[in-house]
């Protein structure tokens, strides 16, 4: 339940370092219940949100296990959250390295960082700190330099609170962590999950007023789901949560759903309950209150004001809000950085890198008989190399410039200087004559130096033939 | 323009008014403009709420945002938000709400110096001025000290809480406030809910009602879940106590299908009456809220008309408007 989820894990947040926090702003206490929910105290640290879901498939923004948030719903507050994140600065731990005494403190000389670093080379509490800013600064007594740590990531961080750790080494301050904090609210491909594993990934933040509305409350749910999500996975279990959330937020009361509580037998070895199903027990909460027996409503749409041609299965069910979030997830790239040894594009999110584009993508884009697009990707976007081949010796690696002596070159006026023309020459022939230019990937000529590293020499033999 | 009018005369019957609750009828229209009222009412009637907040110390427990997250959907009062301009094009500031006519400055300064848990709440709020803009809370106590026949208690009333402190924590922040509408953010949106309903038109088959007795009649009345129908003691005869109270859930018309009497009950929407519900926050009243909300409406058409005849119109409009222009000429 907890693992995944965002929740309100410690109540001494305030003065706590861990390293990685998950904290939802805005929790609420479960309208539907287990025994051991009680018992355990988890209200104490609650970890969703009473939603307000509605089951229809509306806009087809839905589909495939998305779901609509309610616009209006998030801005007032729901499923905002923040992460919690702490760094540790040891410089007795530093020390062990370099020897070198340091201490925190900010630069005399260079005042350009005062107005993010205390004079005491901590930050700012409740200063916002931009990627790539320092926030804190450290004095080395040996050198007598100061050097600032920066923020890394691409996001801005806001400094939530700086502790000290014991002064080990008499009255100097050794140890510090600095707790970042940073917003995440609800965005589009932000996860969410119901207790039953219902989980989904938001696909509109949907104004309010386009919402479906029912016409008895006027109330807009605050997330729709799509009805396809349940006959396969058979999750009746959130559909009665609904129900029993609705029923318990008419009558002002917690509703119990301990498993096999209707198993349970009293003295004389009756049920404890009356009736053999739990509709029939759920269902008159709900008529006693006018609504339907079933959890249905009659509702309207919210863009033309005319009624839904179904009615729709409306009711509270706790929602979670999980830690796999977009905005530390998303990879995107244009050009960038490469491996220097393969001149391809690096991979790792946090390099900057790109998405591999793999055998399997190959393949595809080879059956689609996609031959330009698959030239682009695999060669033009990745590492295409021009390389000068002897066409005598067939050689690409015999081959190297010739640097001309620096000639006088005419300035014509407005253009750059023309580039002198370049002489390659083949070290094997001795000769430039059968020089000639070919385009290859970077990694074949690599192919070649790693051969030839293993006494193979590879030749490549030219021809103009297709 | 040549053609037919459509032009109708849409007419209101007030039923319930209070400060924050509105009922109406609203007659002689149709869905599309009764769903264009309760839109705009939701969405883009103008209010004041907290905007911009300088947080000067802040030693609570909630973080900074946090507590400019809860500012900002304090409802303010917003009477006078109607004739104030939006920040974004007032010519006497820059936007940055030093000036009258876009936005009303709040401060707040609360330190706790006791051993008891000391509640931040709206009422701690100071407005620049009062008269144009203060929490709904504080407005309506300053109400009620006026009127002595008021059913107000202030001592039920503790304000709208924002943060709580404990011994030596401080909250000193400059907030804000200013116009906006409800489409922007959900702060600005003066109603709580909005809504409509058709008005039933029920017929009851009294010739097949006769048919049954009175347990029929009786199981049939109860298949409601909202009581709609009711069997009079005199004359035992089924009767229609509040047809409003009609969902539209087909429940009666099904228990009459499964009693092998299917037509016992007829019950078609009115096409043409709506009846609306209108709840406020409390920023305008419900009252005000319906006639911005036409005045805007109002405006916005005027836009549409306006600009029917000039070239912008396909830019704005795109073919919409080359369609309203065709049909102009």
């Amino acid at each position: 339940m907890a693992k995944q989820t965002m929740g309100f894990s410690s109540q001494a947040l305030q003065f706590r370092t861990d390293n990685k926090l998950y904290h939802l702003q805005t929790p609420q206490s479960p309208i539907v219940r287990t025994a051991a929910y009680s018992k355990y105290c988890m209200d104490e640290f609650p970890t969703g949100t009473n939603a307000i879901v509605a089951v229809l498939a509306y806009t087809g923004y839905d589909m495939e296990d998305a779901m609509i948030l309610n616009k209006s719903s998030v801005e007032r507050g729901l499923f905002h959250g923040h992460i919690y994140q702490v760094e540790t600065f040891d410089l007795v731990e530093q020390r062990k390295f370099d020897q070198a005494f340091k201490l925190f403190g900010r630069s005399n000389i260079d005042k350009s960082k005062n107005d993010l670093i205390d004079s005491d080379g901590l930050p700012y509490v409740g200063q916002m700190i931009n990627p790539g800013e320092p926030f804190i600064s450290v004095h080395n007594t040996i050198t007598n330099t100061t050097k600032p740590t920066t923020l890394k990531g691409s996001e801005p961080a806001i400094v939530d609170y700086v502790s000290i750790d014991g002064t080990t080494s008499k009255d100097f301050m050794q140890k510090v962590n600095v707790r970042f904090r940073r917003r995440r609210n609800p965005v589009i491909g932000d996860k969410f999950s119901s207790r039953h594993g219902q989980k989904g990934v938001c696909s509109q933040l949907w104004p309010d007023i386009d919402m479906p509305f029912s016409a008895a409350t006027g109330m807009r749910p605050d997330l729709i789901i799509n009805p396809h999500a349940f006959p396969s996975r058979m999750t009746i279990g959130m559909l009665l949560e609904s129900i029993a959330a609705k029923g318990g937020s008419l009558h002002g009361k917690f509703m119990d759903a301990t498993p096999f509580a209707n198993s349970i037998k009293d003295a004389d070895g009756r049920s404890t309950t009356d009736s053999e199903s739990l509709v029939d027990e759920l269902g008159p909460m709900l008529t006693s209150y006018g609504f339907n027996y079933h959890g249905l409503e009659v509702m309207y749409s919210g863009v033309l004001g005319t009624e839904l041609a179904c009615e729709i299965f409306i009711g509270p069910v706790y929602y979670q809000r999980l830690r796999h979030m977009v905005s530390d997830k998303f990879q995107v790239r244009s050009t960038g950085t490469v491996d220097p040894v393969t001149r391809q594009p690096i991979k790792g999110r946090k390099a900057g890198g790109g998405i591999r584009f793999g055998e399997m993508e190959r393949d595809s884009v080879l059956a689609h008989g996609a031959a330009y697009l698959l030239h682009d990707r695999l060669h033009t976007c990745s590492d295409y190399h021009i390389a000068d081949v002897c066409s005598l010796c067939g050689s690409i690696l015999a081959t190297s410039f010739i640097q001309h002596q620096k000639r006088a070159t005419r300035h014509i006026g407005g253009l750059p200087p023309g580039r002198a023309p370049k002489k390659v020459i083949c070290h094997a022939c001795k000769t430039s004559k059968g020089m000639e230019t070919v385009a290859m990937p970077f990694i074949f000529r690599q192919l070649a130096v790693e051969l030839a590293a293993m006494n193979v020499k590879m030749t490549l033999q030219l021809s103009d033939q297709a | 323009m040549e053609g037919i009018s459509y032009q109708r005369f849409p007419k209101v019957k007030i039923r319930e008014m209070k400060d924050d609750y509105l009922k109406f009828e609203l007659r002689e229209t149709d869905a599309s403009m009764a769903n264009a009222l309760r839109r705009v009412m939701l969405a883009e009637v103008p209010t004041l709420a907290i905007d911009l907040v300088e947080i000067e110390v802040n030693s609570t427990v909630l973080n900074d945002e946090f507590i400019a997250h809860r500012l900002g959907l304090i409802p303010l009062t917003s009477d006078r938000a109607m004739s104030m301009r939006f920040s974004r094009d007032c010519d006497a500031c820059d936007g940055d709400g030093q000036c009258e006519f876009c936005s009303v400055e709040f401060t707040l300064n609360v330190r706790c110096t006791s051993d008891h848990t000391l509640d931040v709440t709206s009422t701690d709020l100071r407005s620049s001025d009062p008269t144009i803009c203060c929490p709904v809370d504080v407005a309506a106590r300053a109400t009620a000290a006026l009127d002595p026949n008021s059913a107000y208690d202030p001592s039920e009333q503790r304000g709208i809480i924002i943060v709580k402190l404990r011994r030596g924590q401080e909250l000193r922040l400059r907030a804000i406030a200013r116009k906006g509408i409800g489409k922007d953010h959900a702060k600005w949106s003066p109603a709580a809910t909005v809504t409509f309903m058709y008005e039933p038109d029920i017929h009851i088959n009294e010739d097949l009602m006769e048919t049954l007795t009175l347990e029929e009649k009786r199981s049939w009345v109860e298949s409601s879940p909202t009581k709609v129908f009711d069997i009079d003691p005199n004359t035992q005869q089924v009767v229609v106590v509040d047809p409003e109270a009609y969902t539209y859930d087909d429940e009666v018309i099904k228990k009459a299908e499964a009693m092998g009497k299917p037509g016992l009950v007829d019950i078609n929407a009115k096409e043409d009456s709506f009846i609306f519900t209108v709840e406020s926050t409390g920023a305008i009243k419900a009252s005000q809220l319906v006639i911005n909300a036409i005045e805007i409406l109002r405006q916005k058409l005027d836009a549409v008309r306006l600009s029917l005849d000039t070239e912008e119109c396909d830019e704005q409009f795109g073919e919409l408007g080359a369609h309203l222009r065709g049909s102009a000429v």
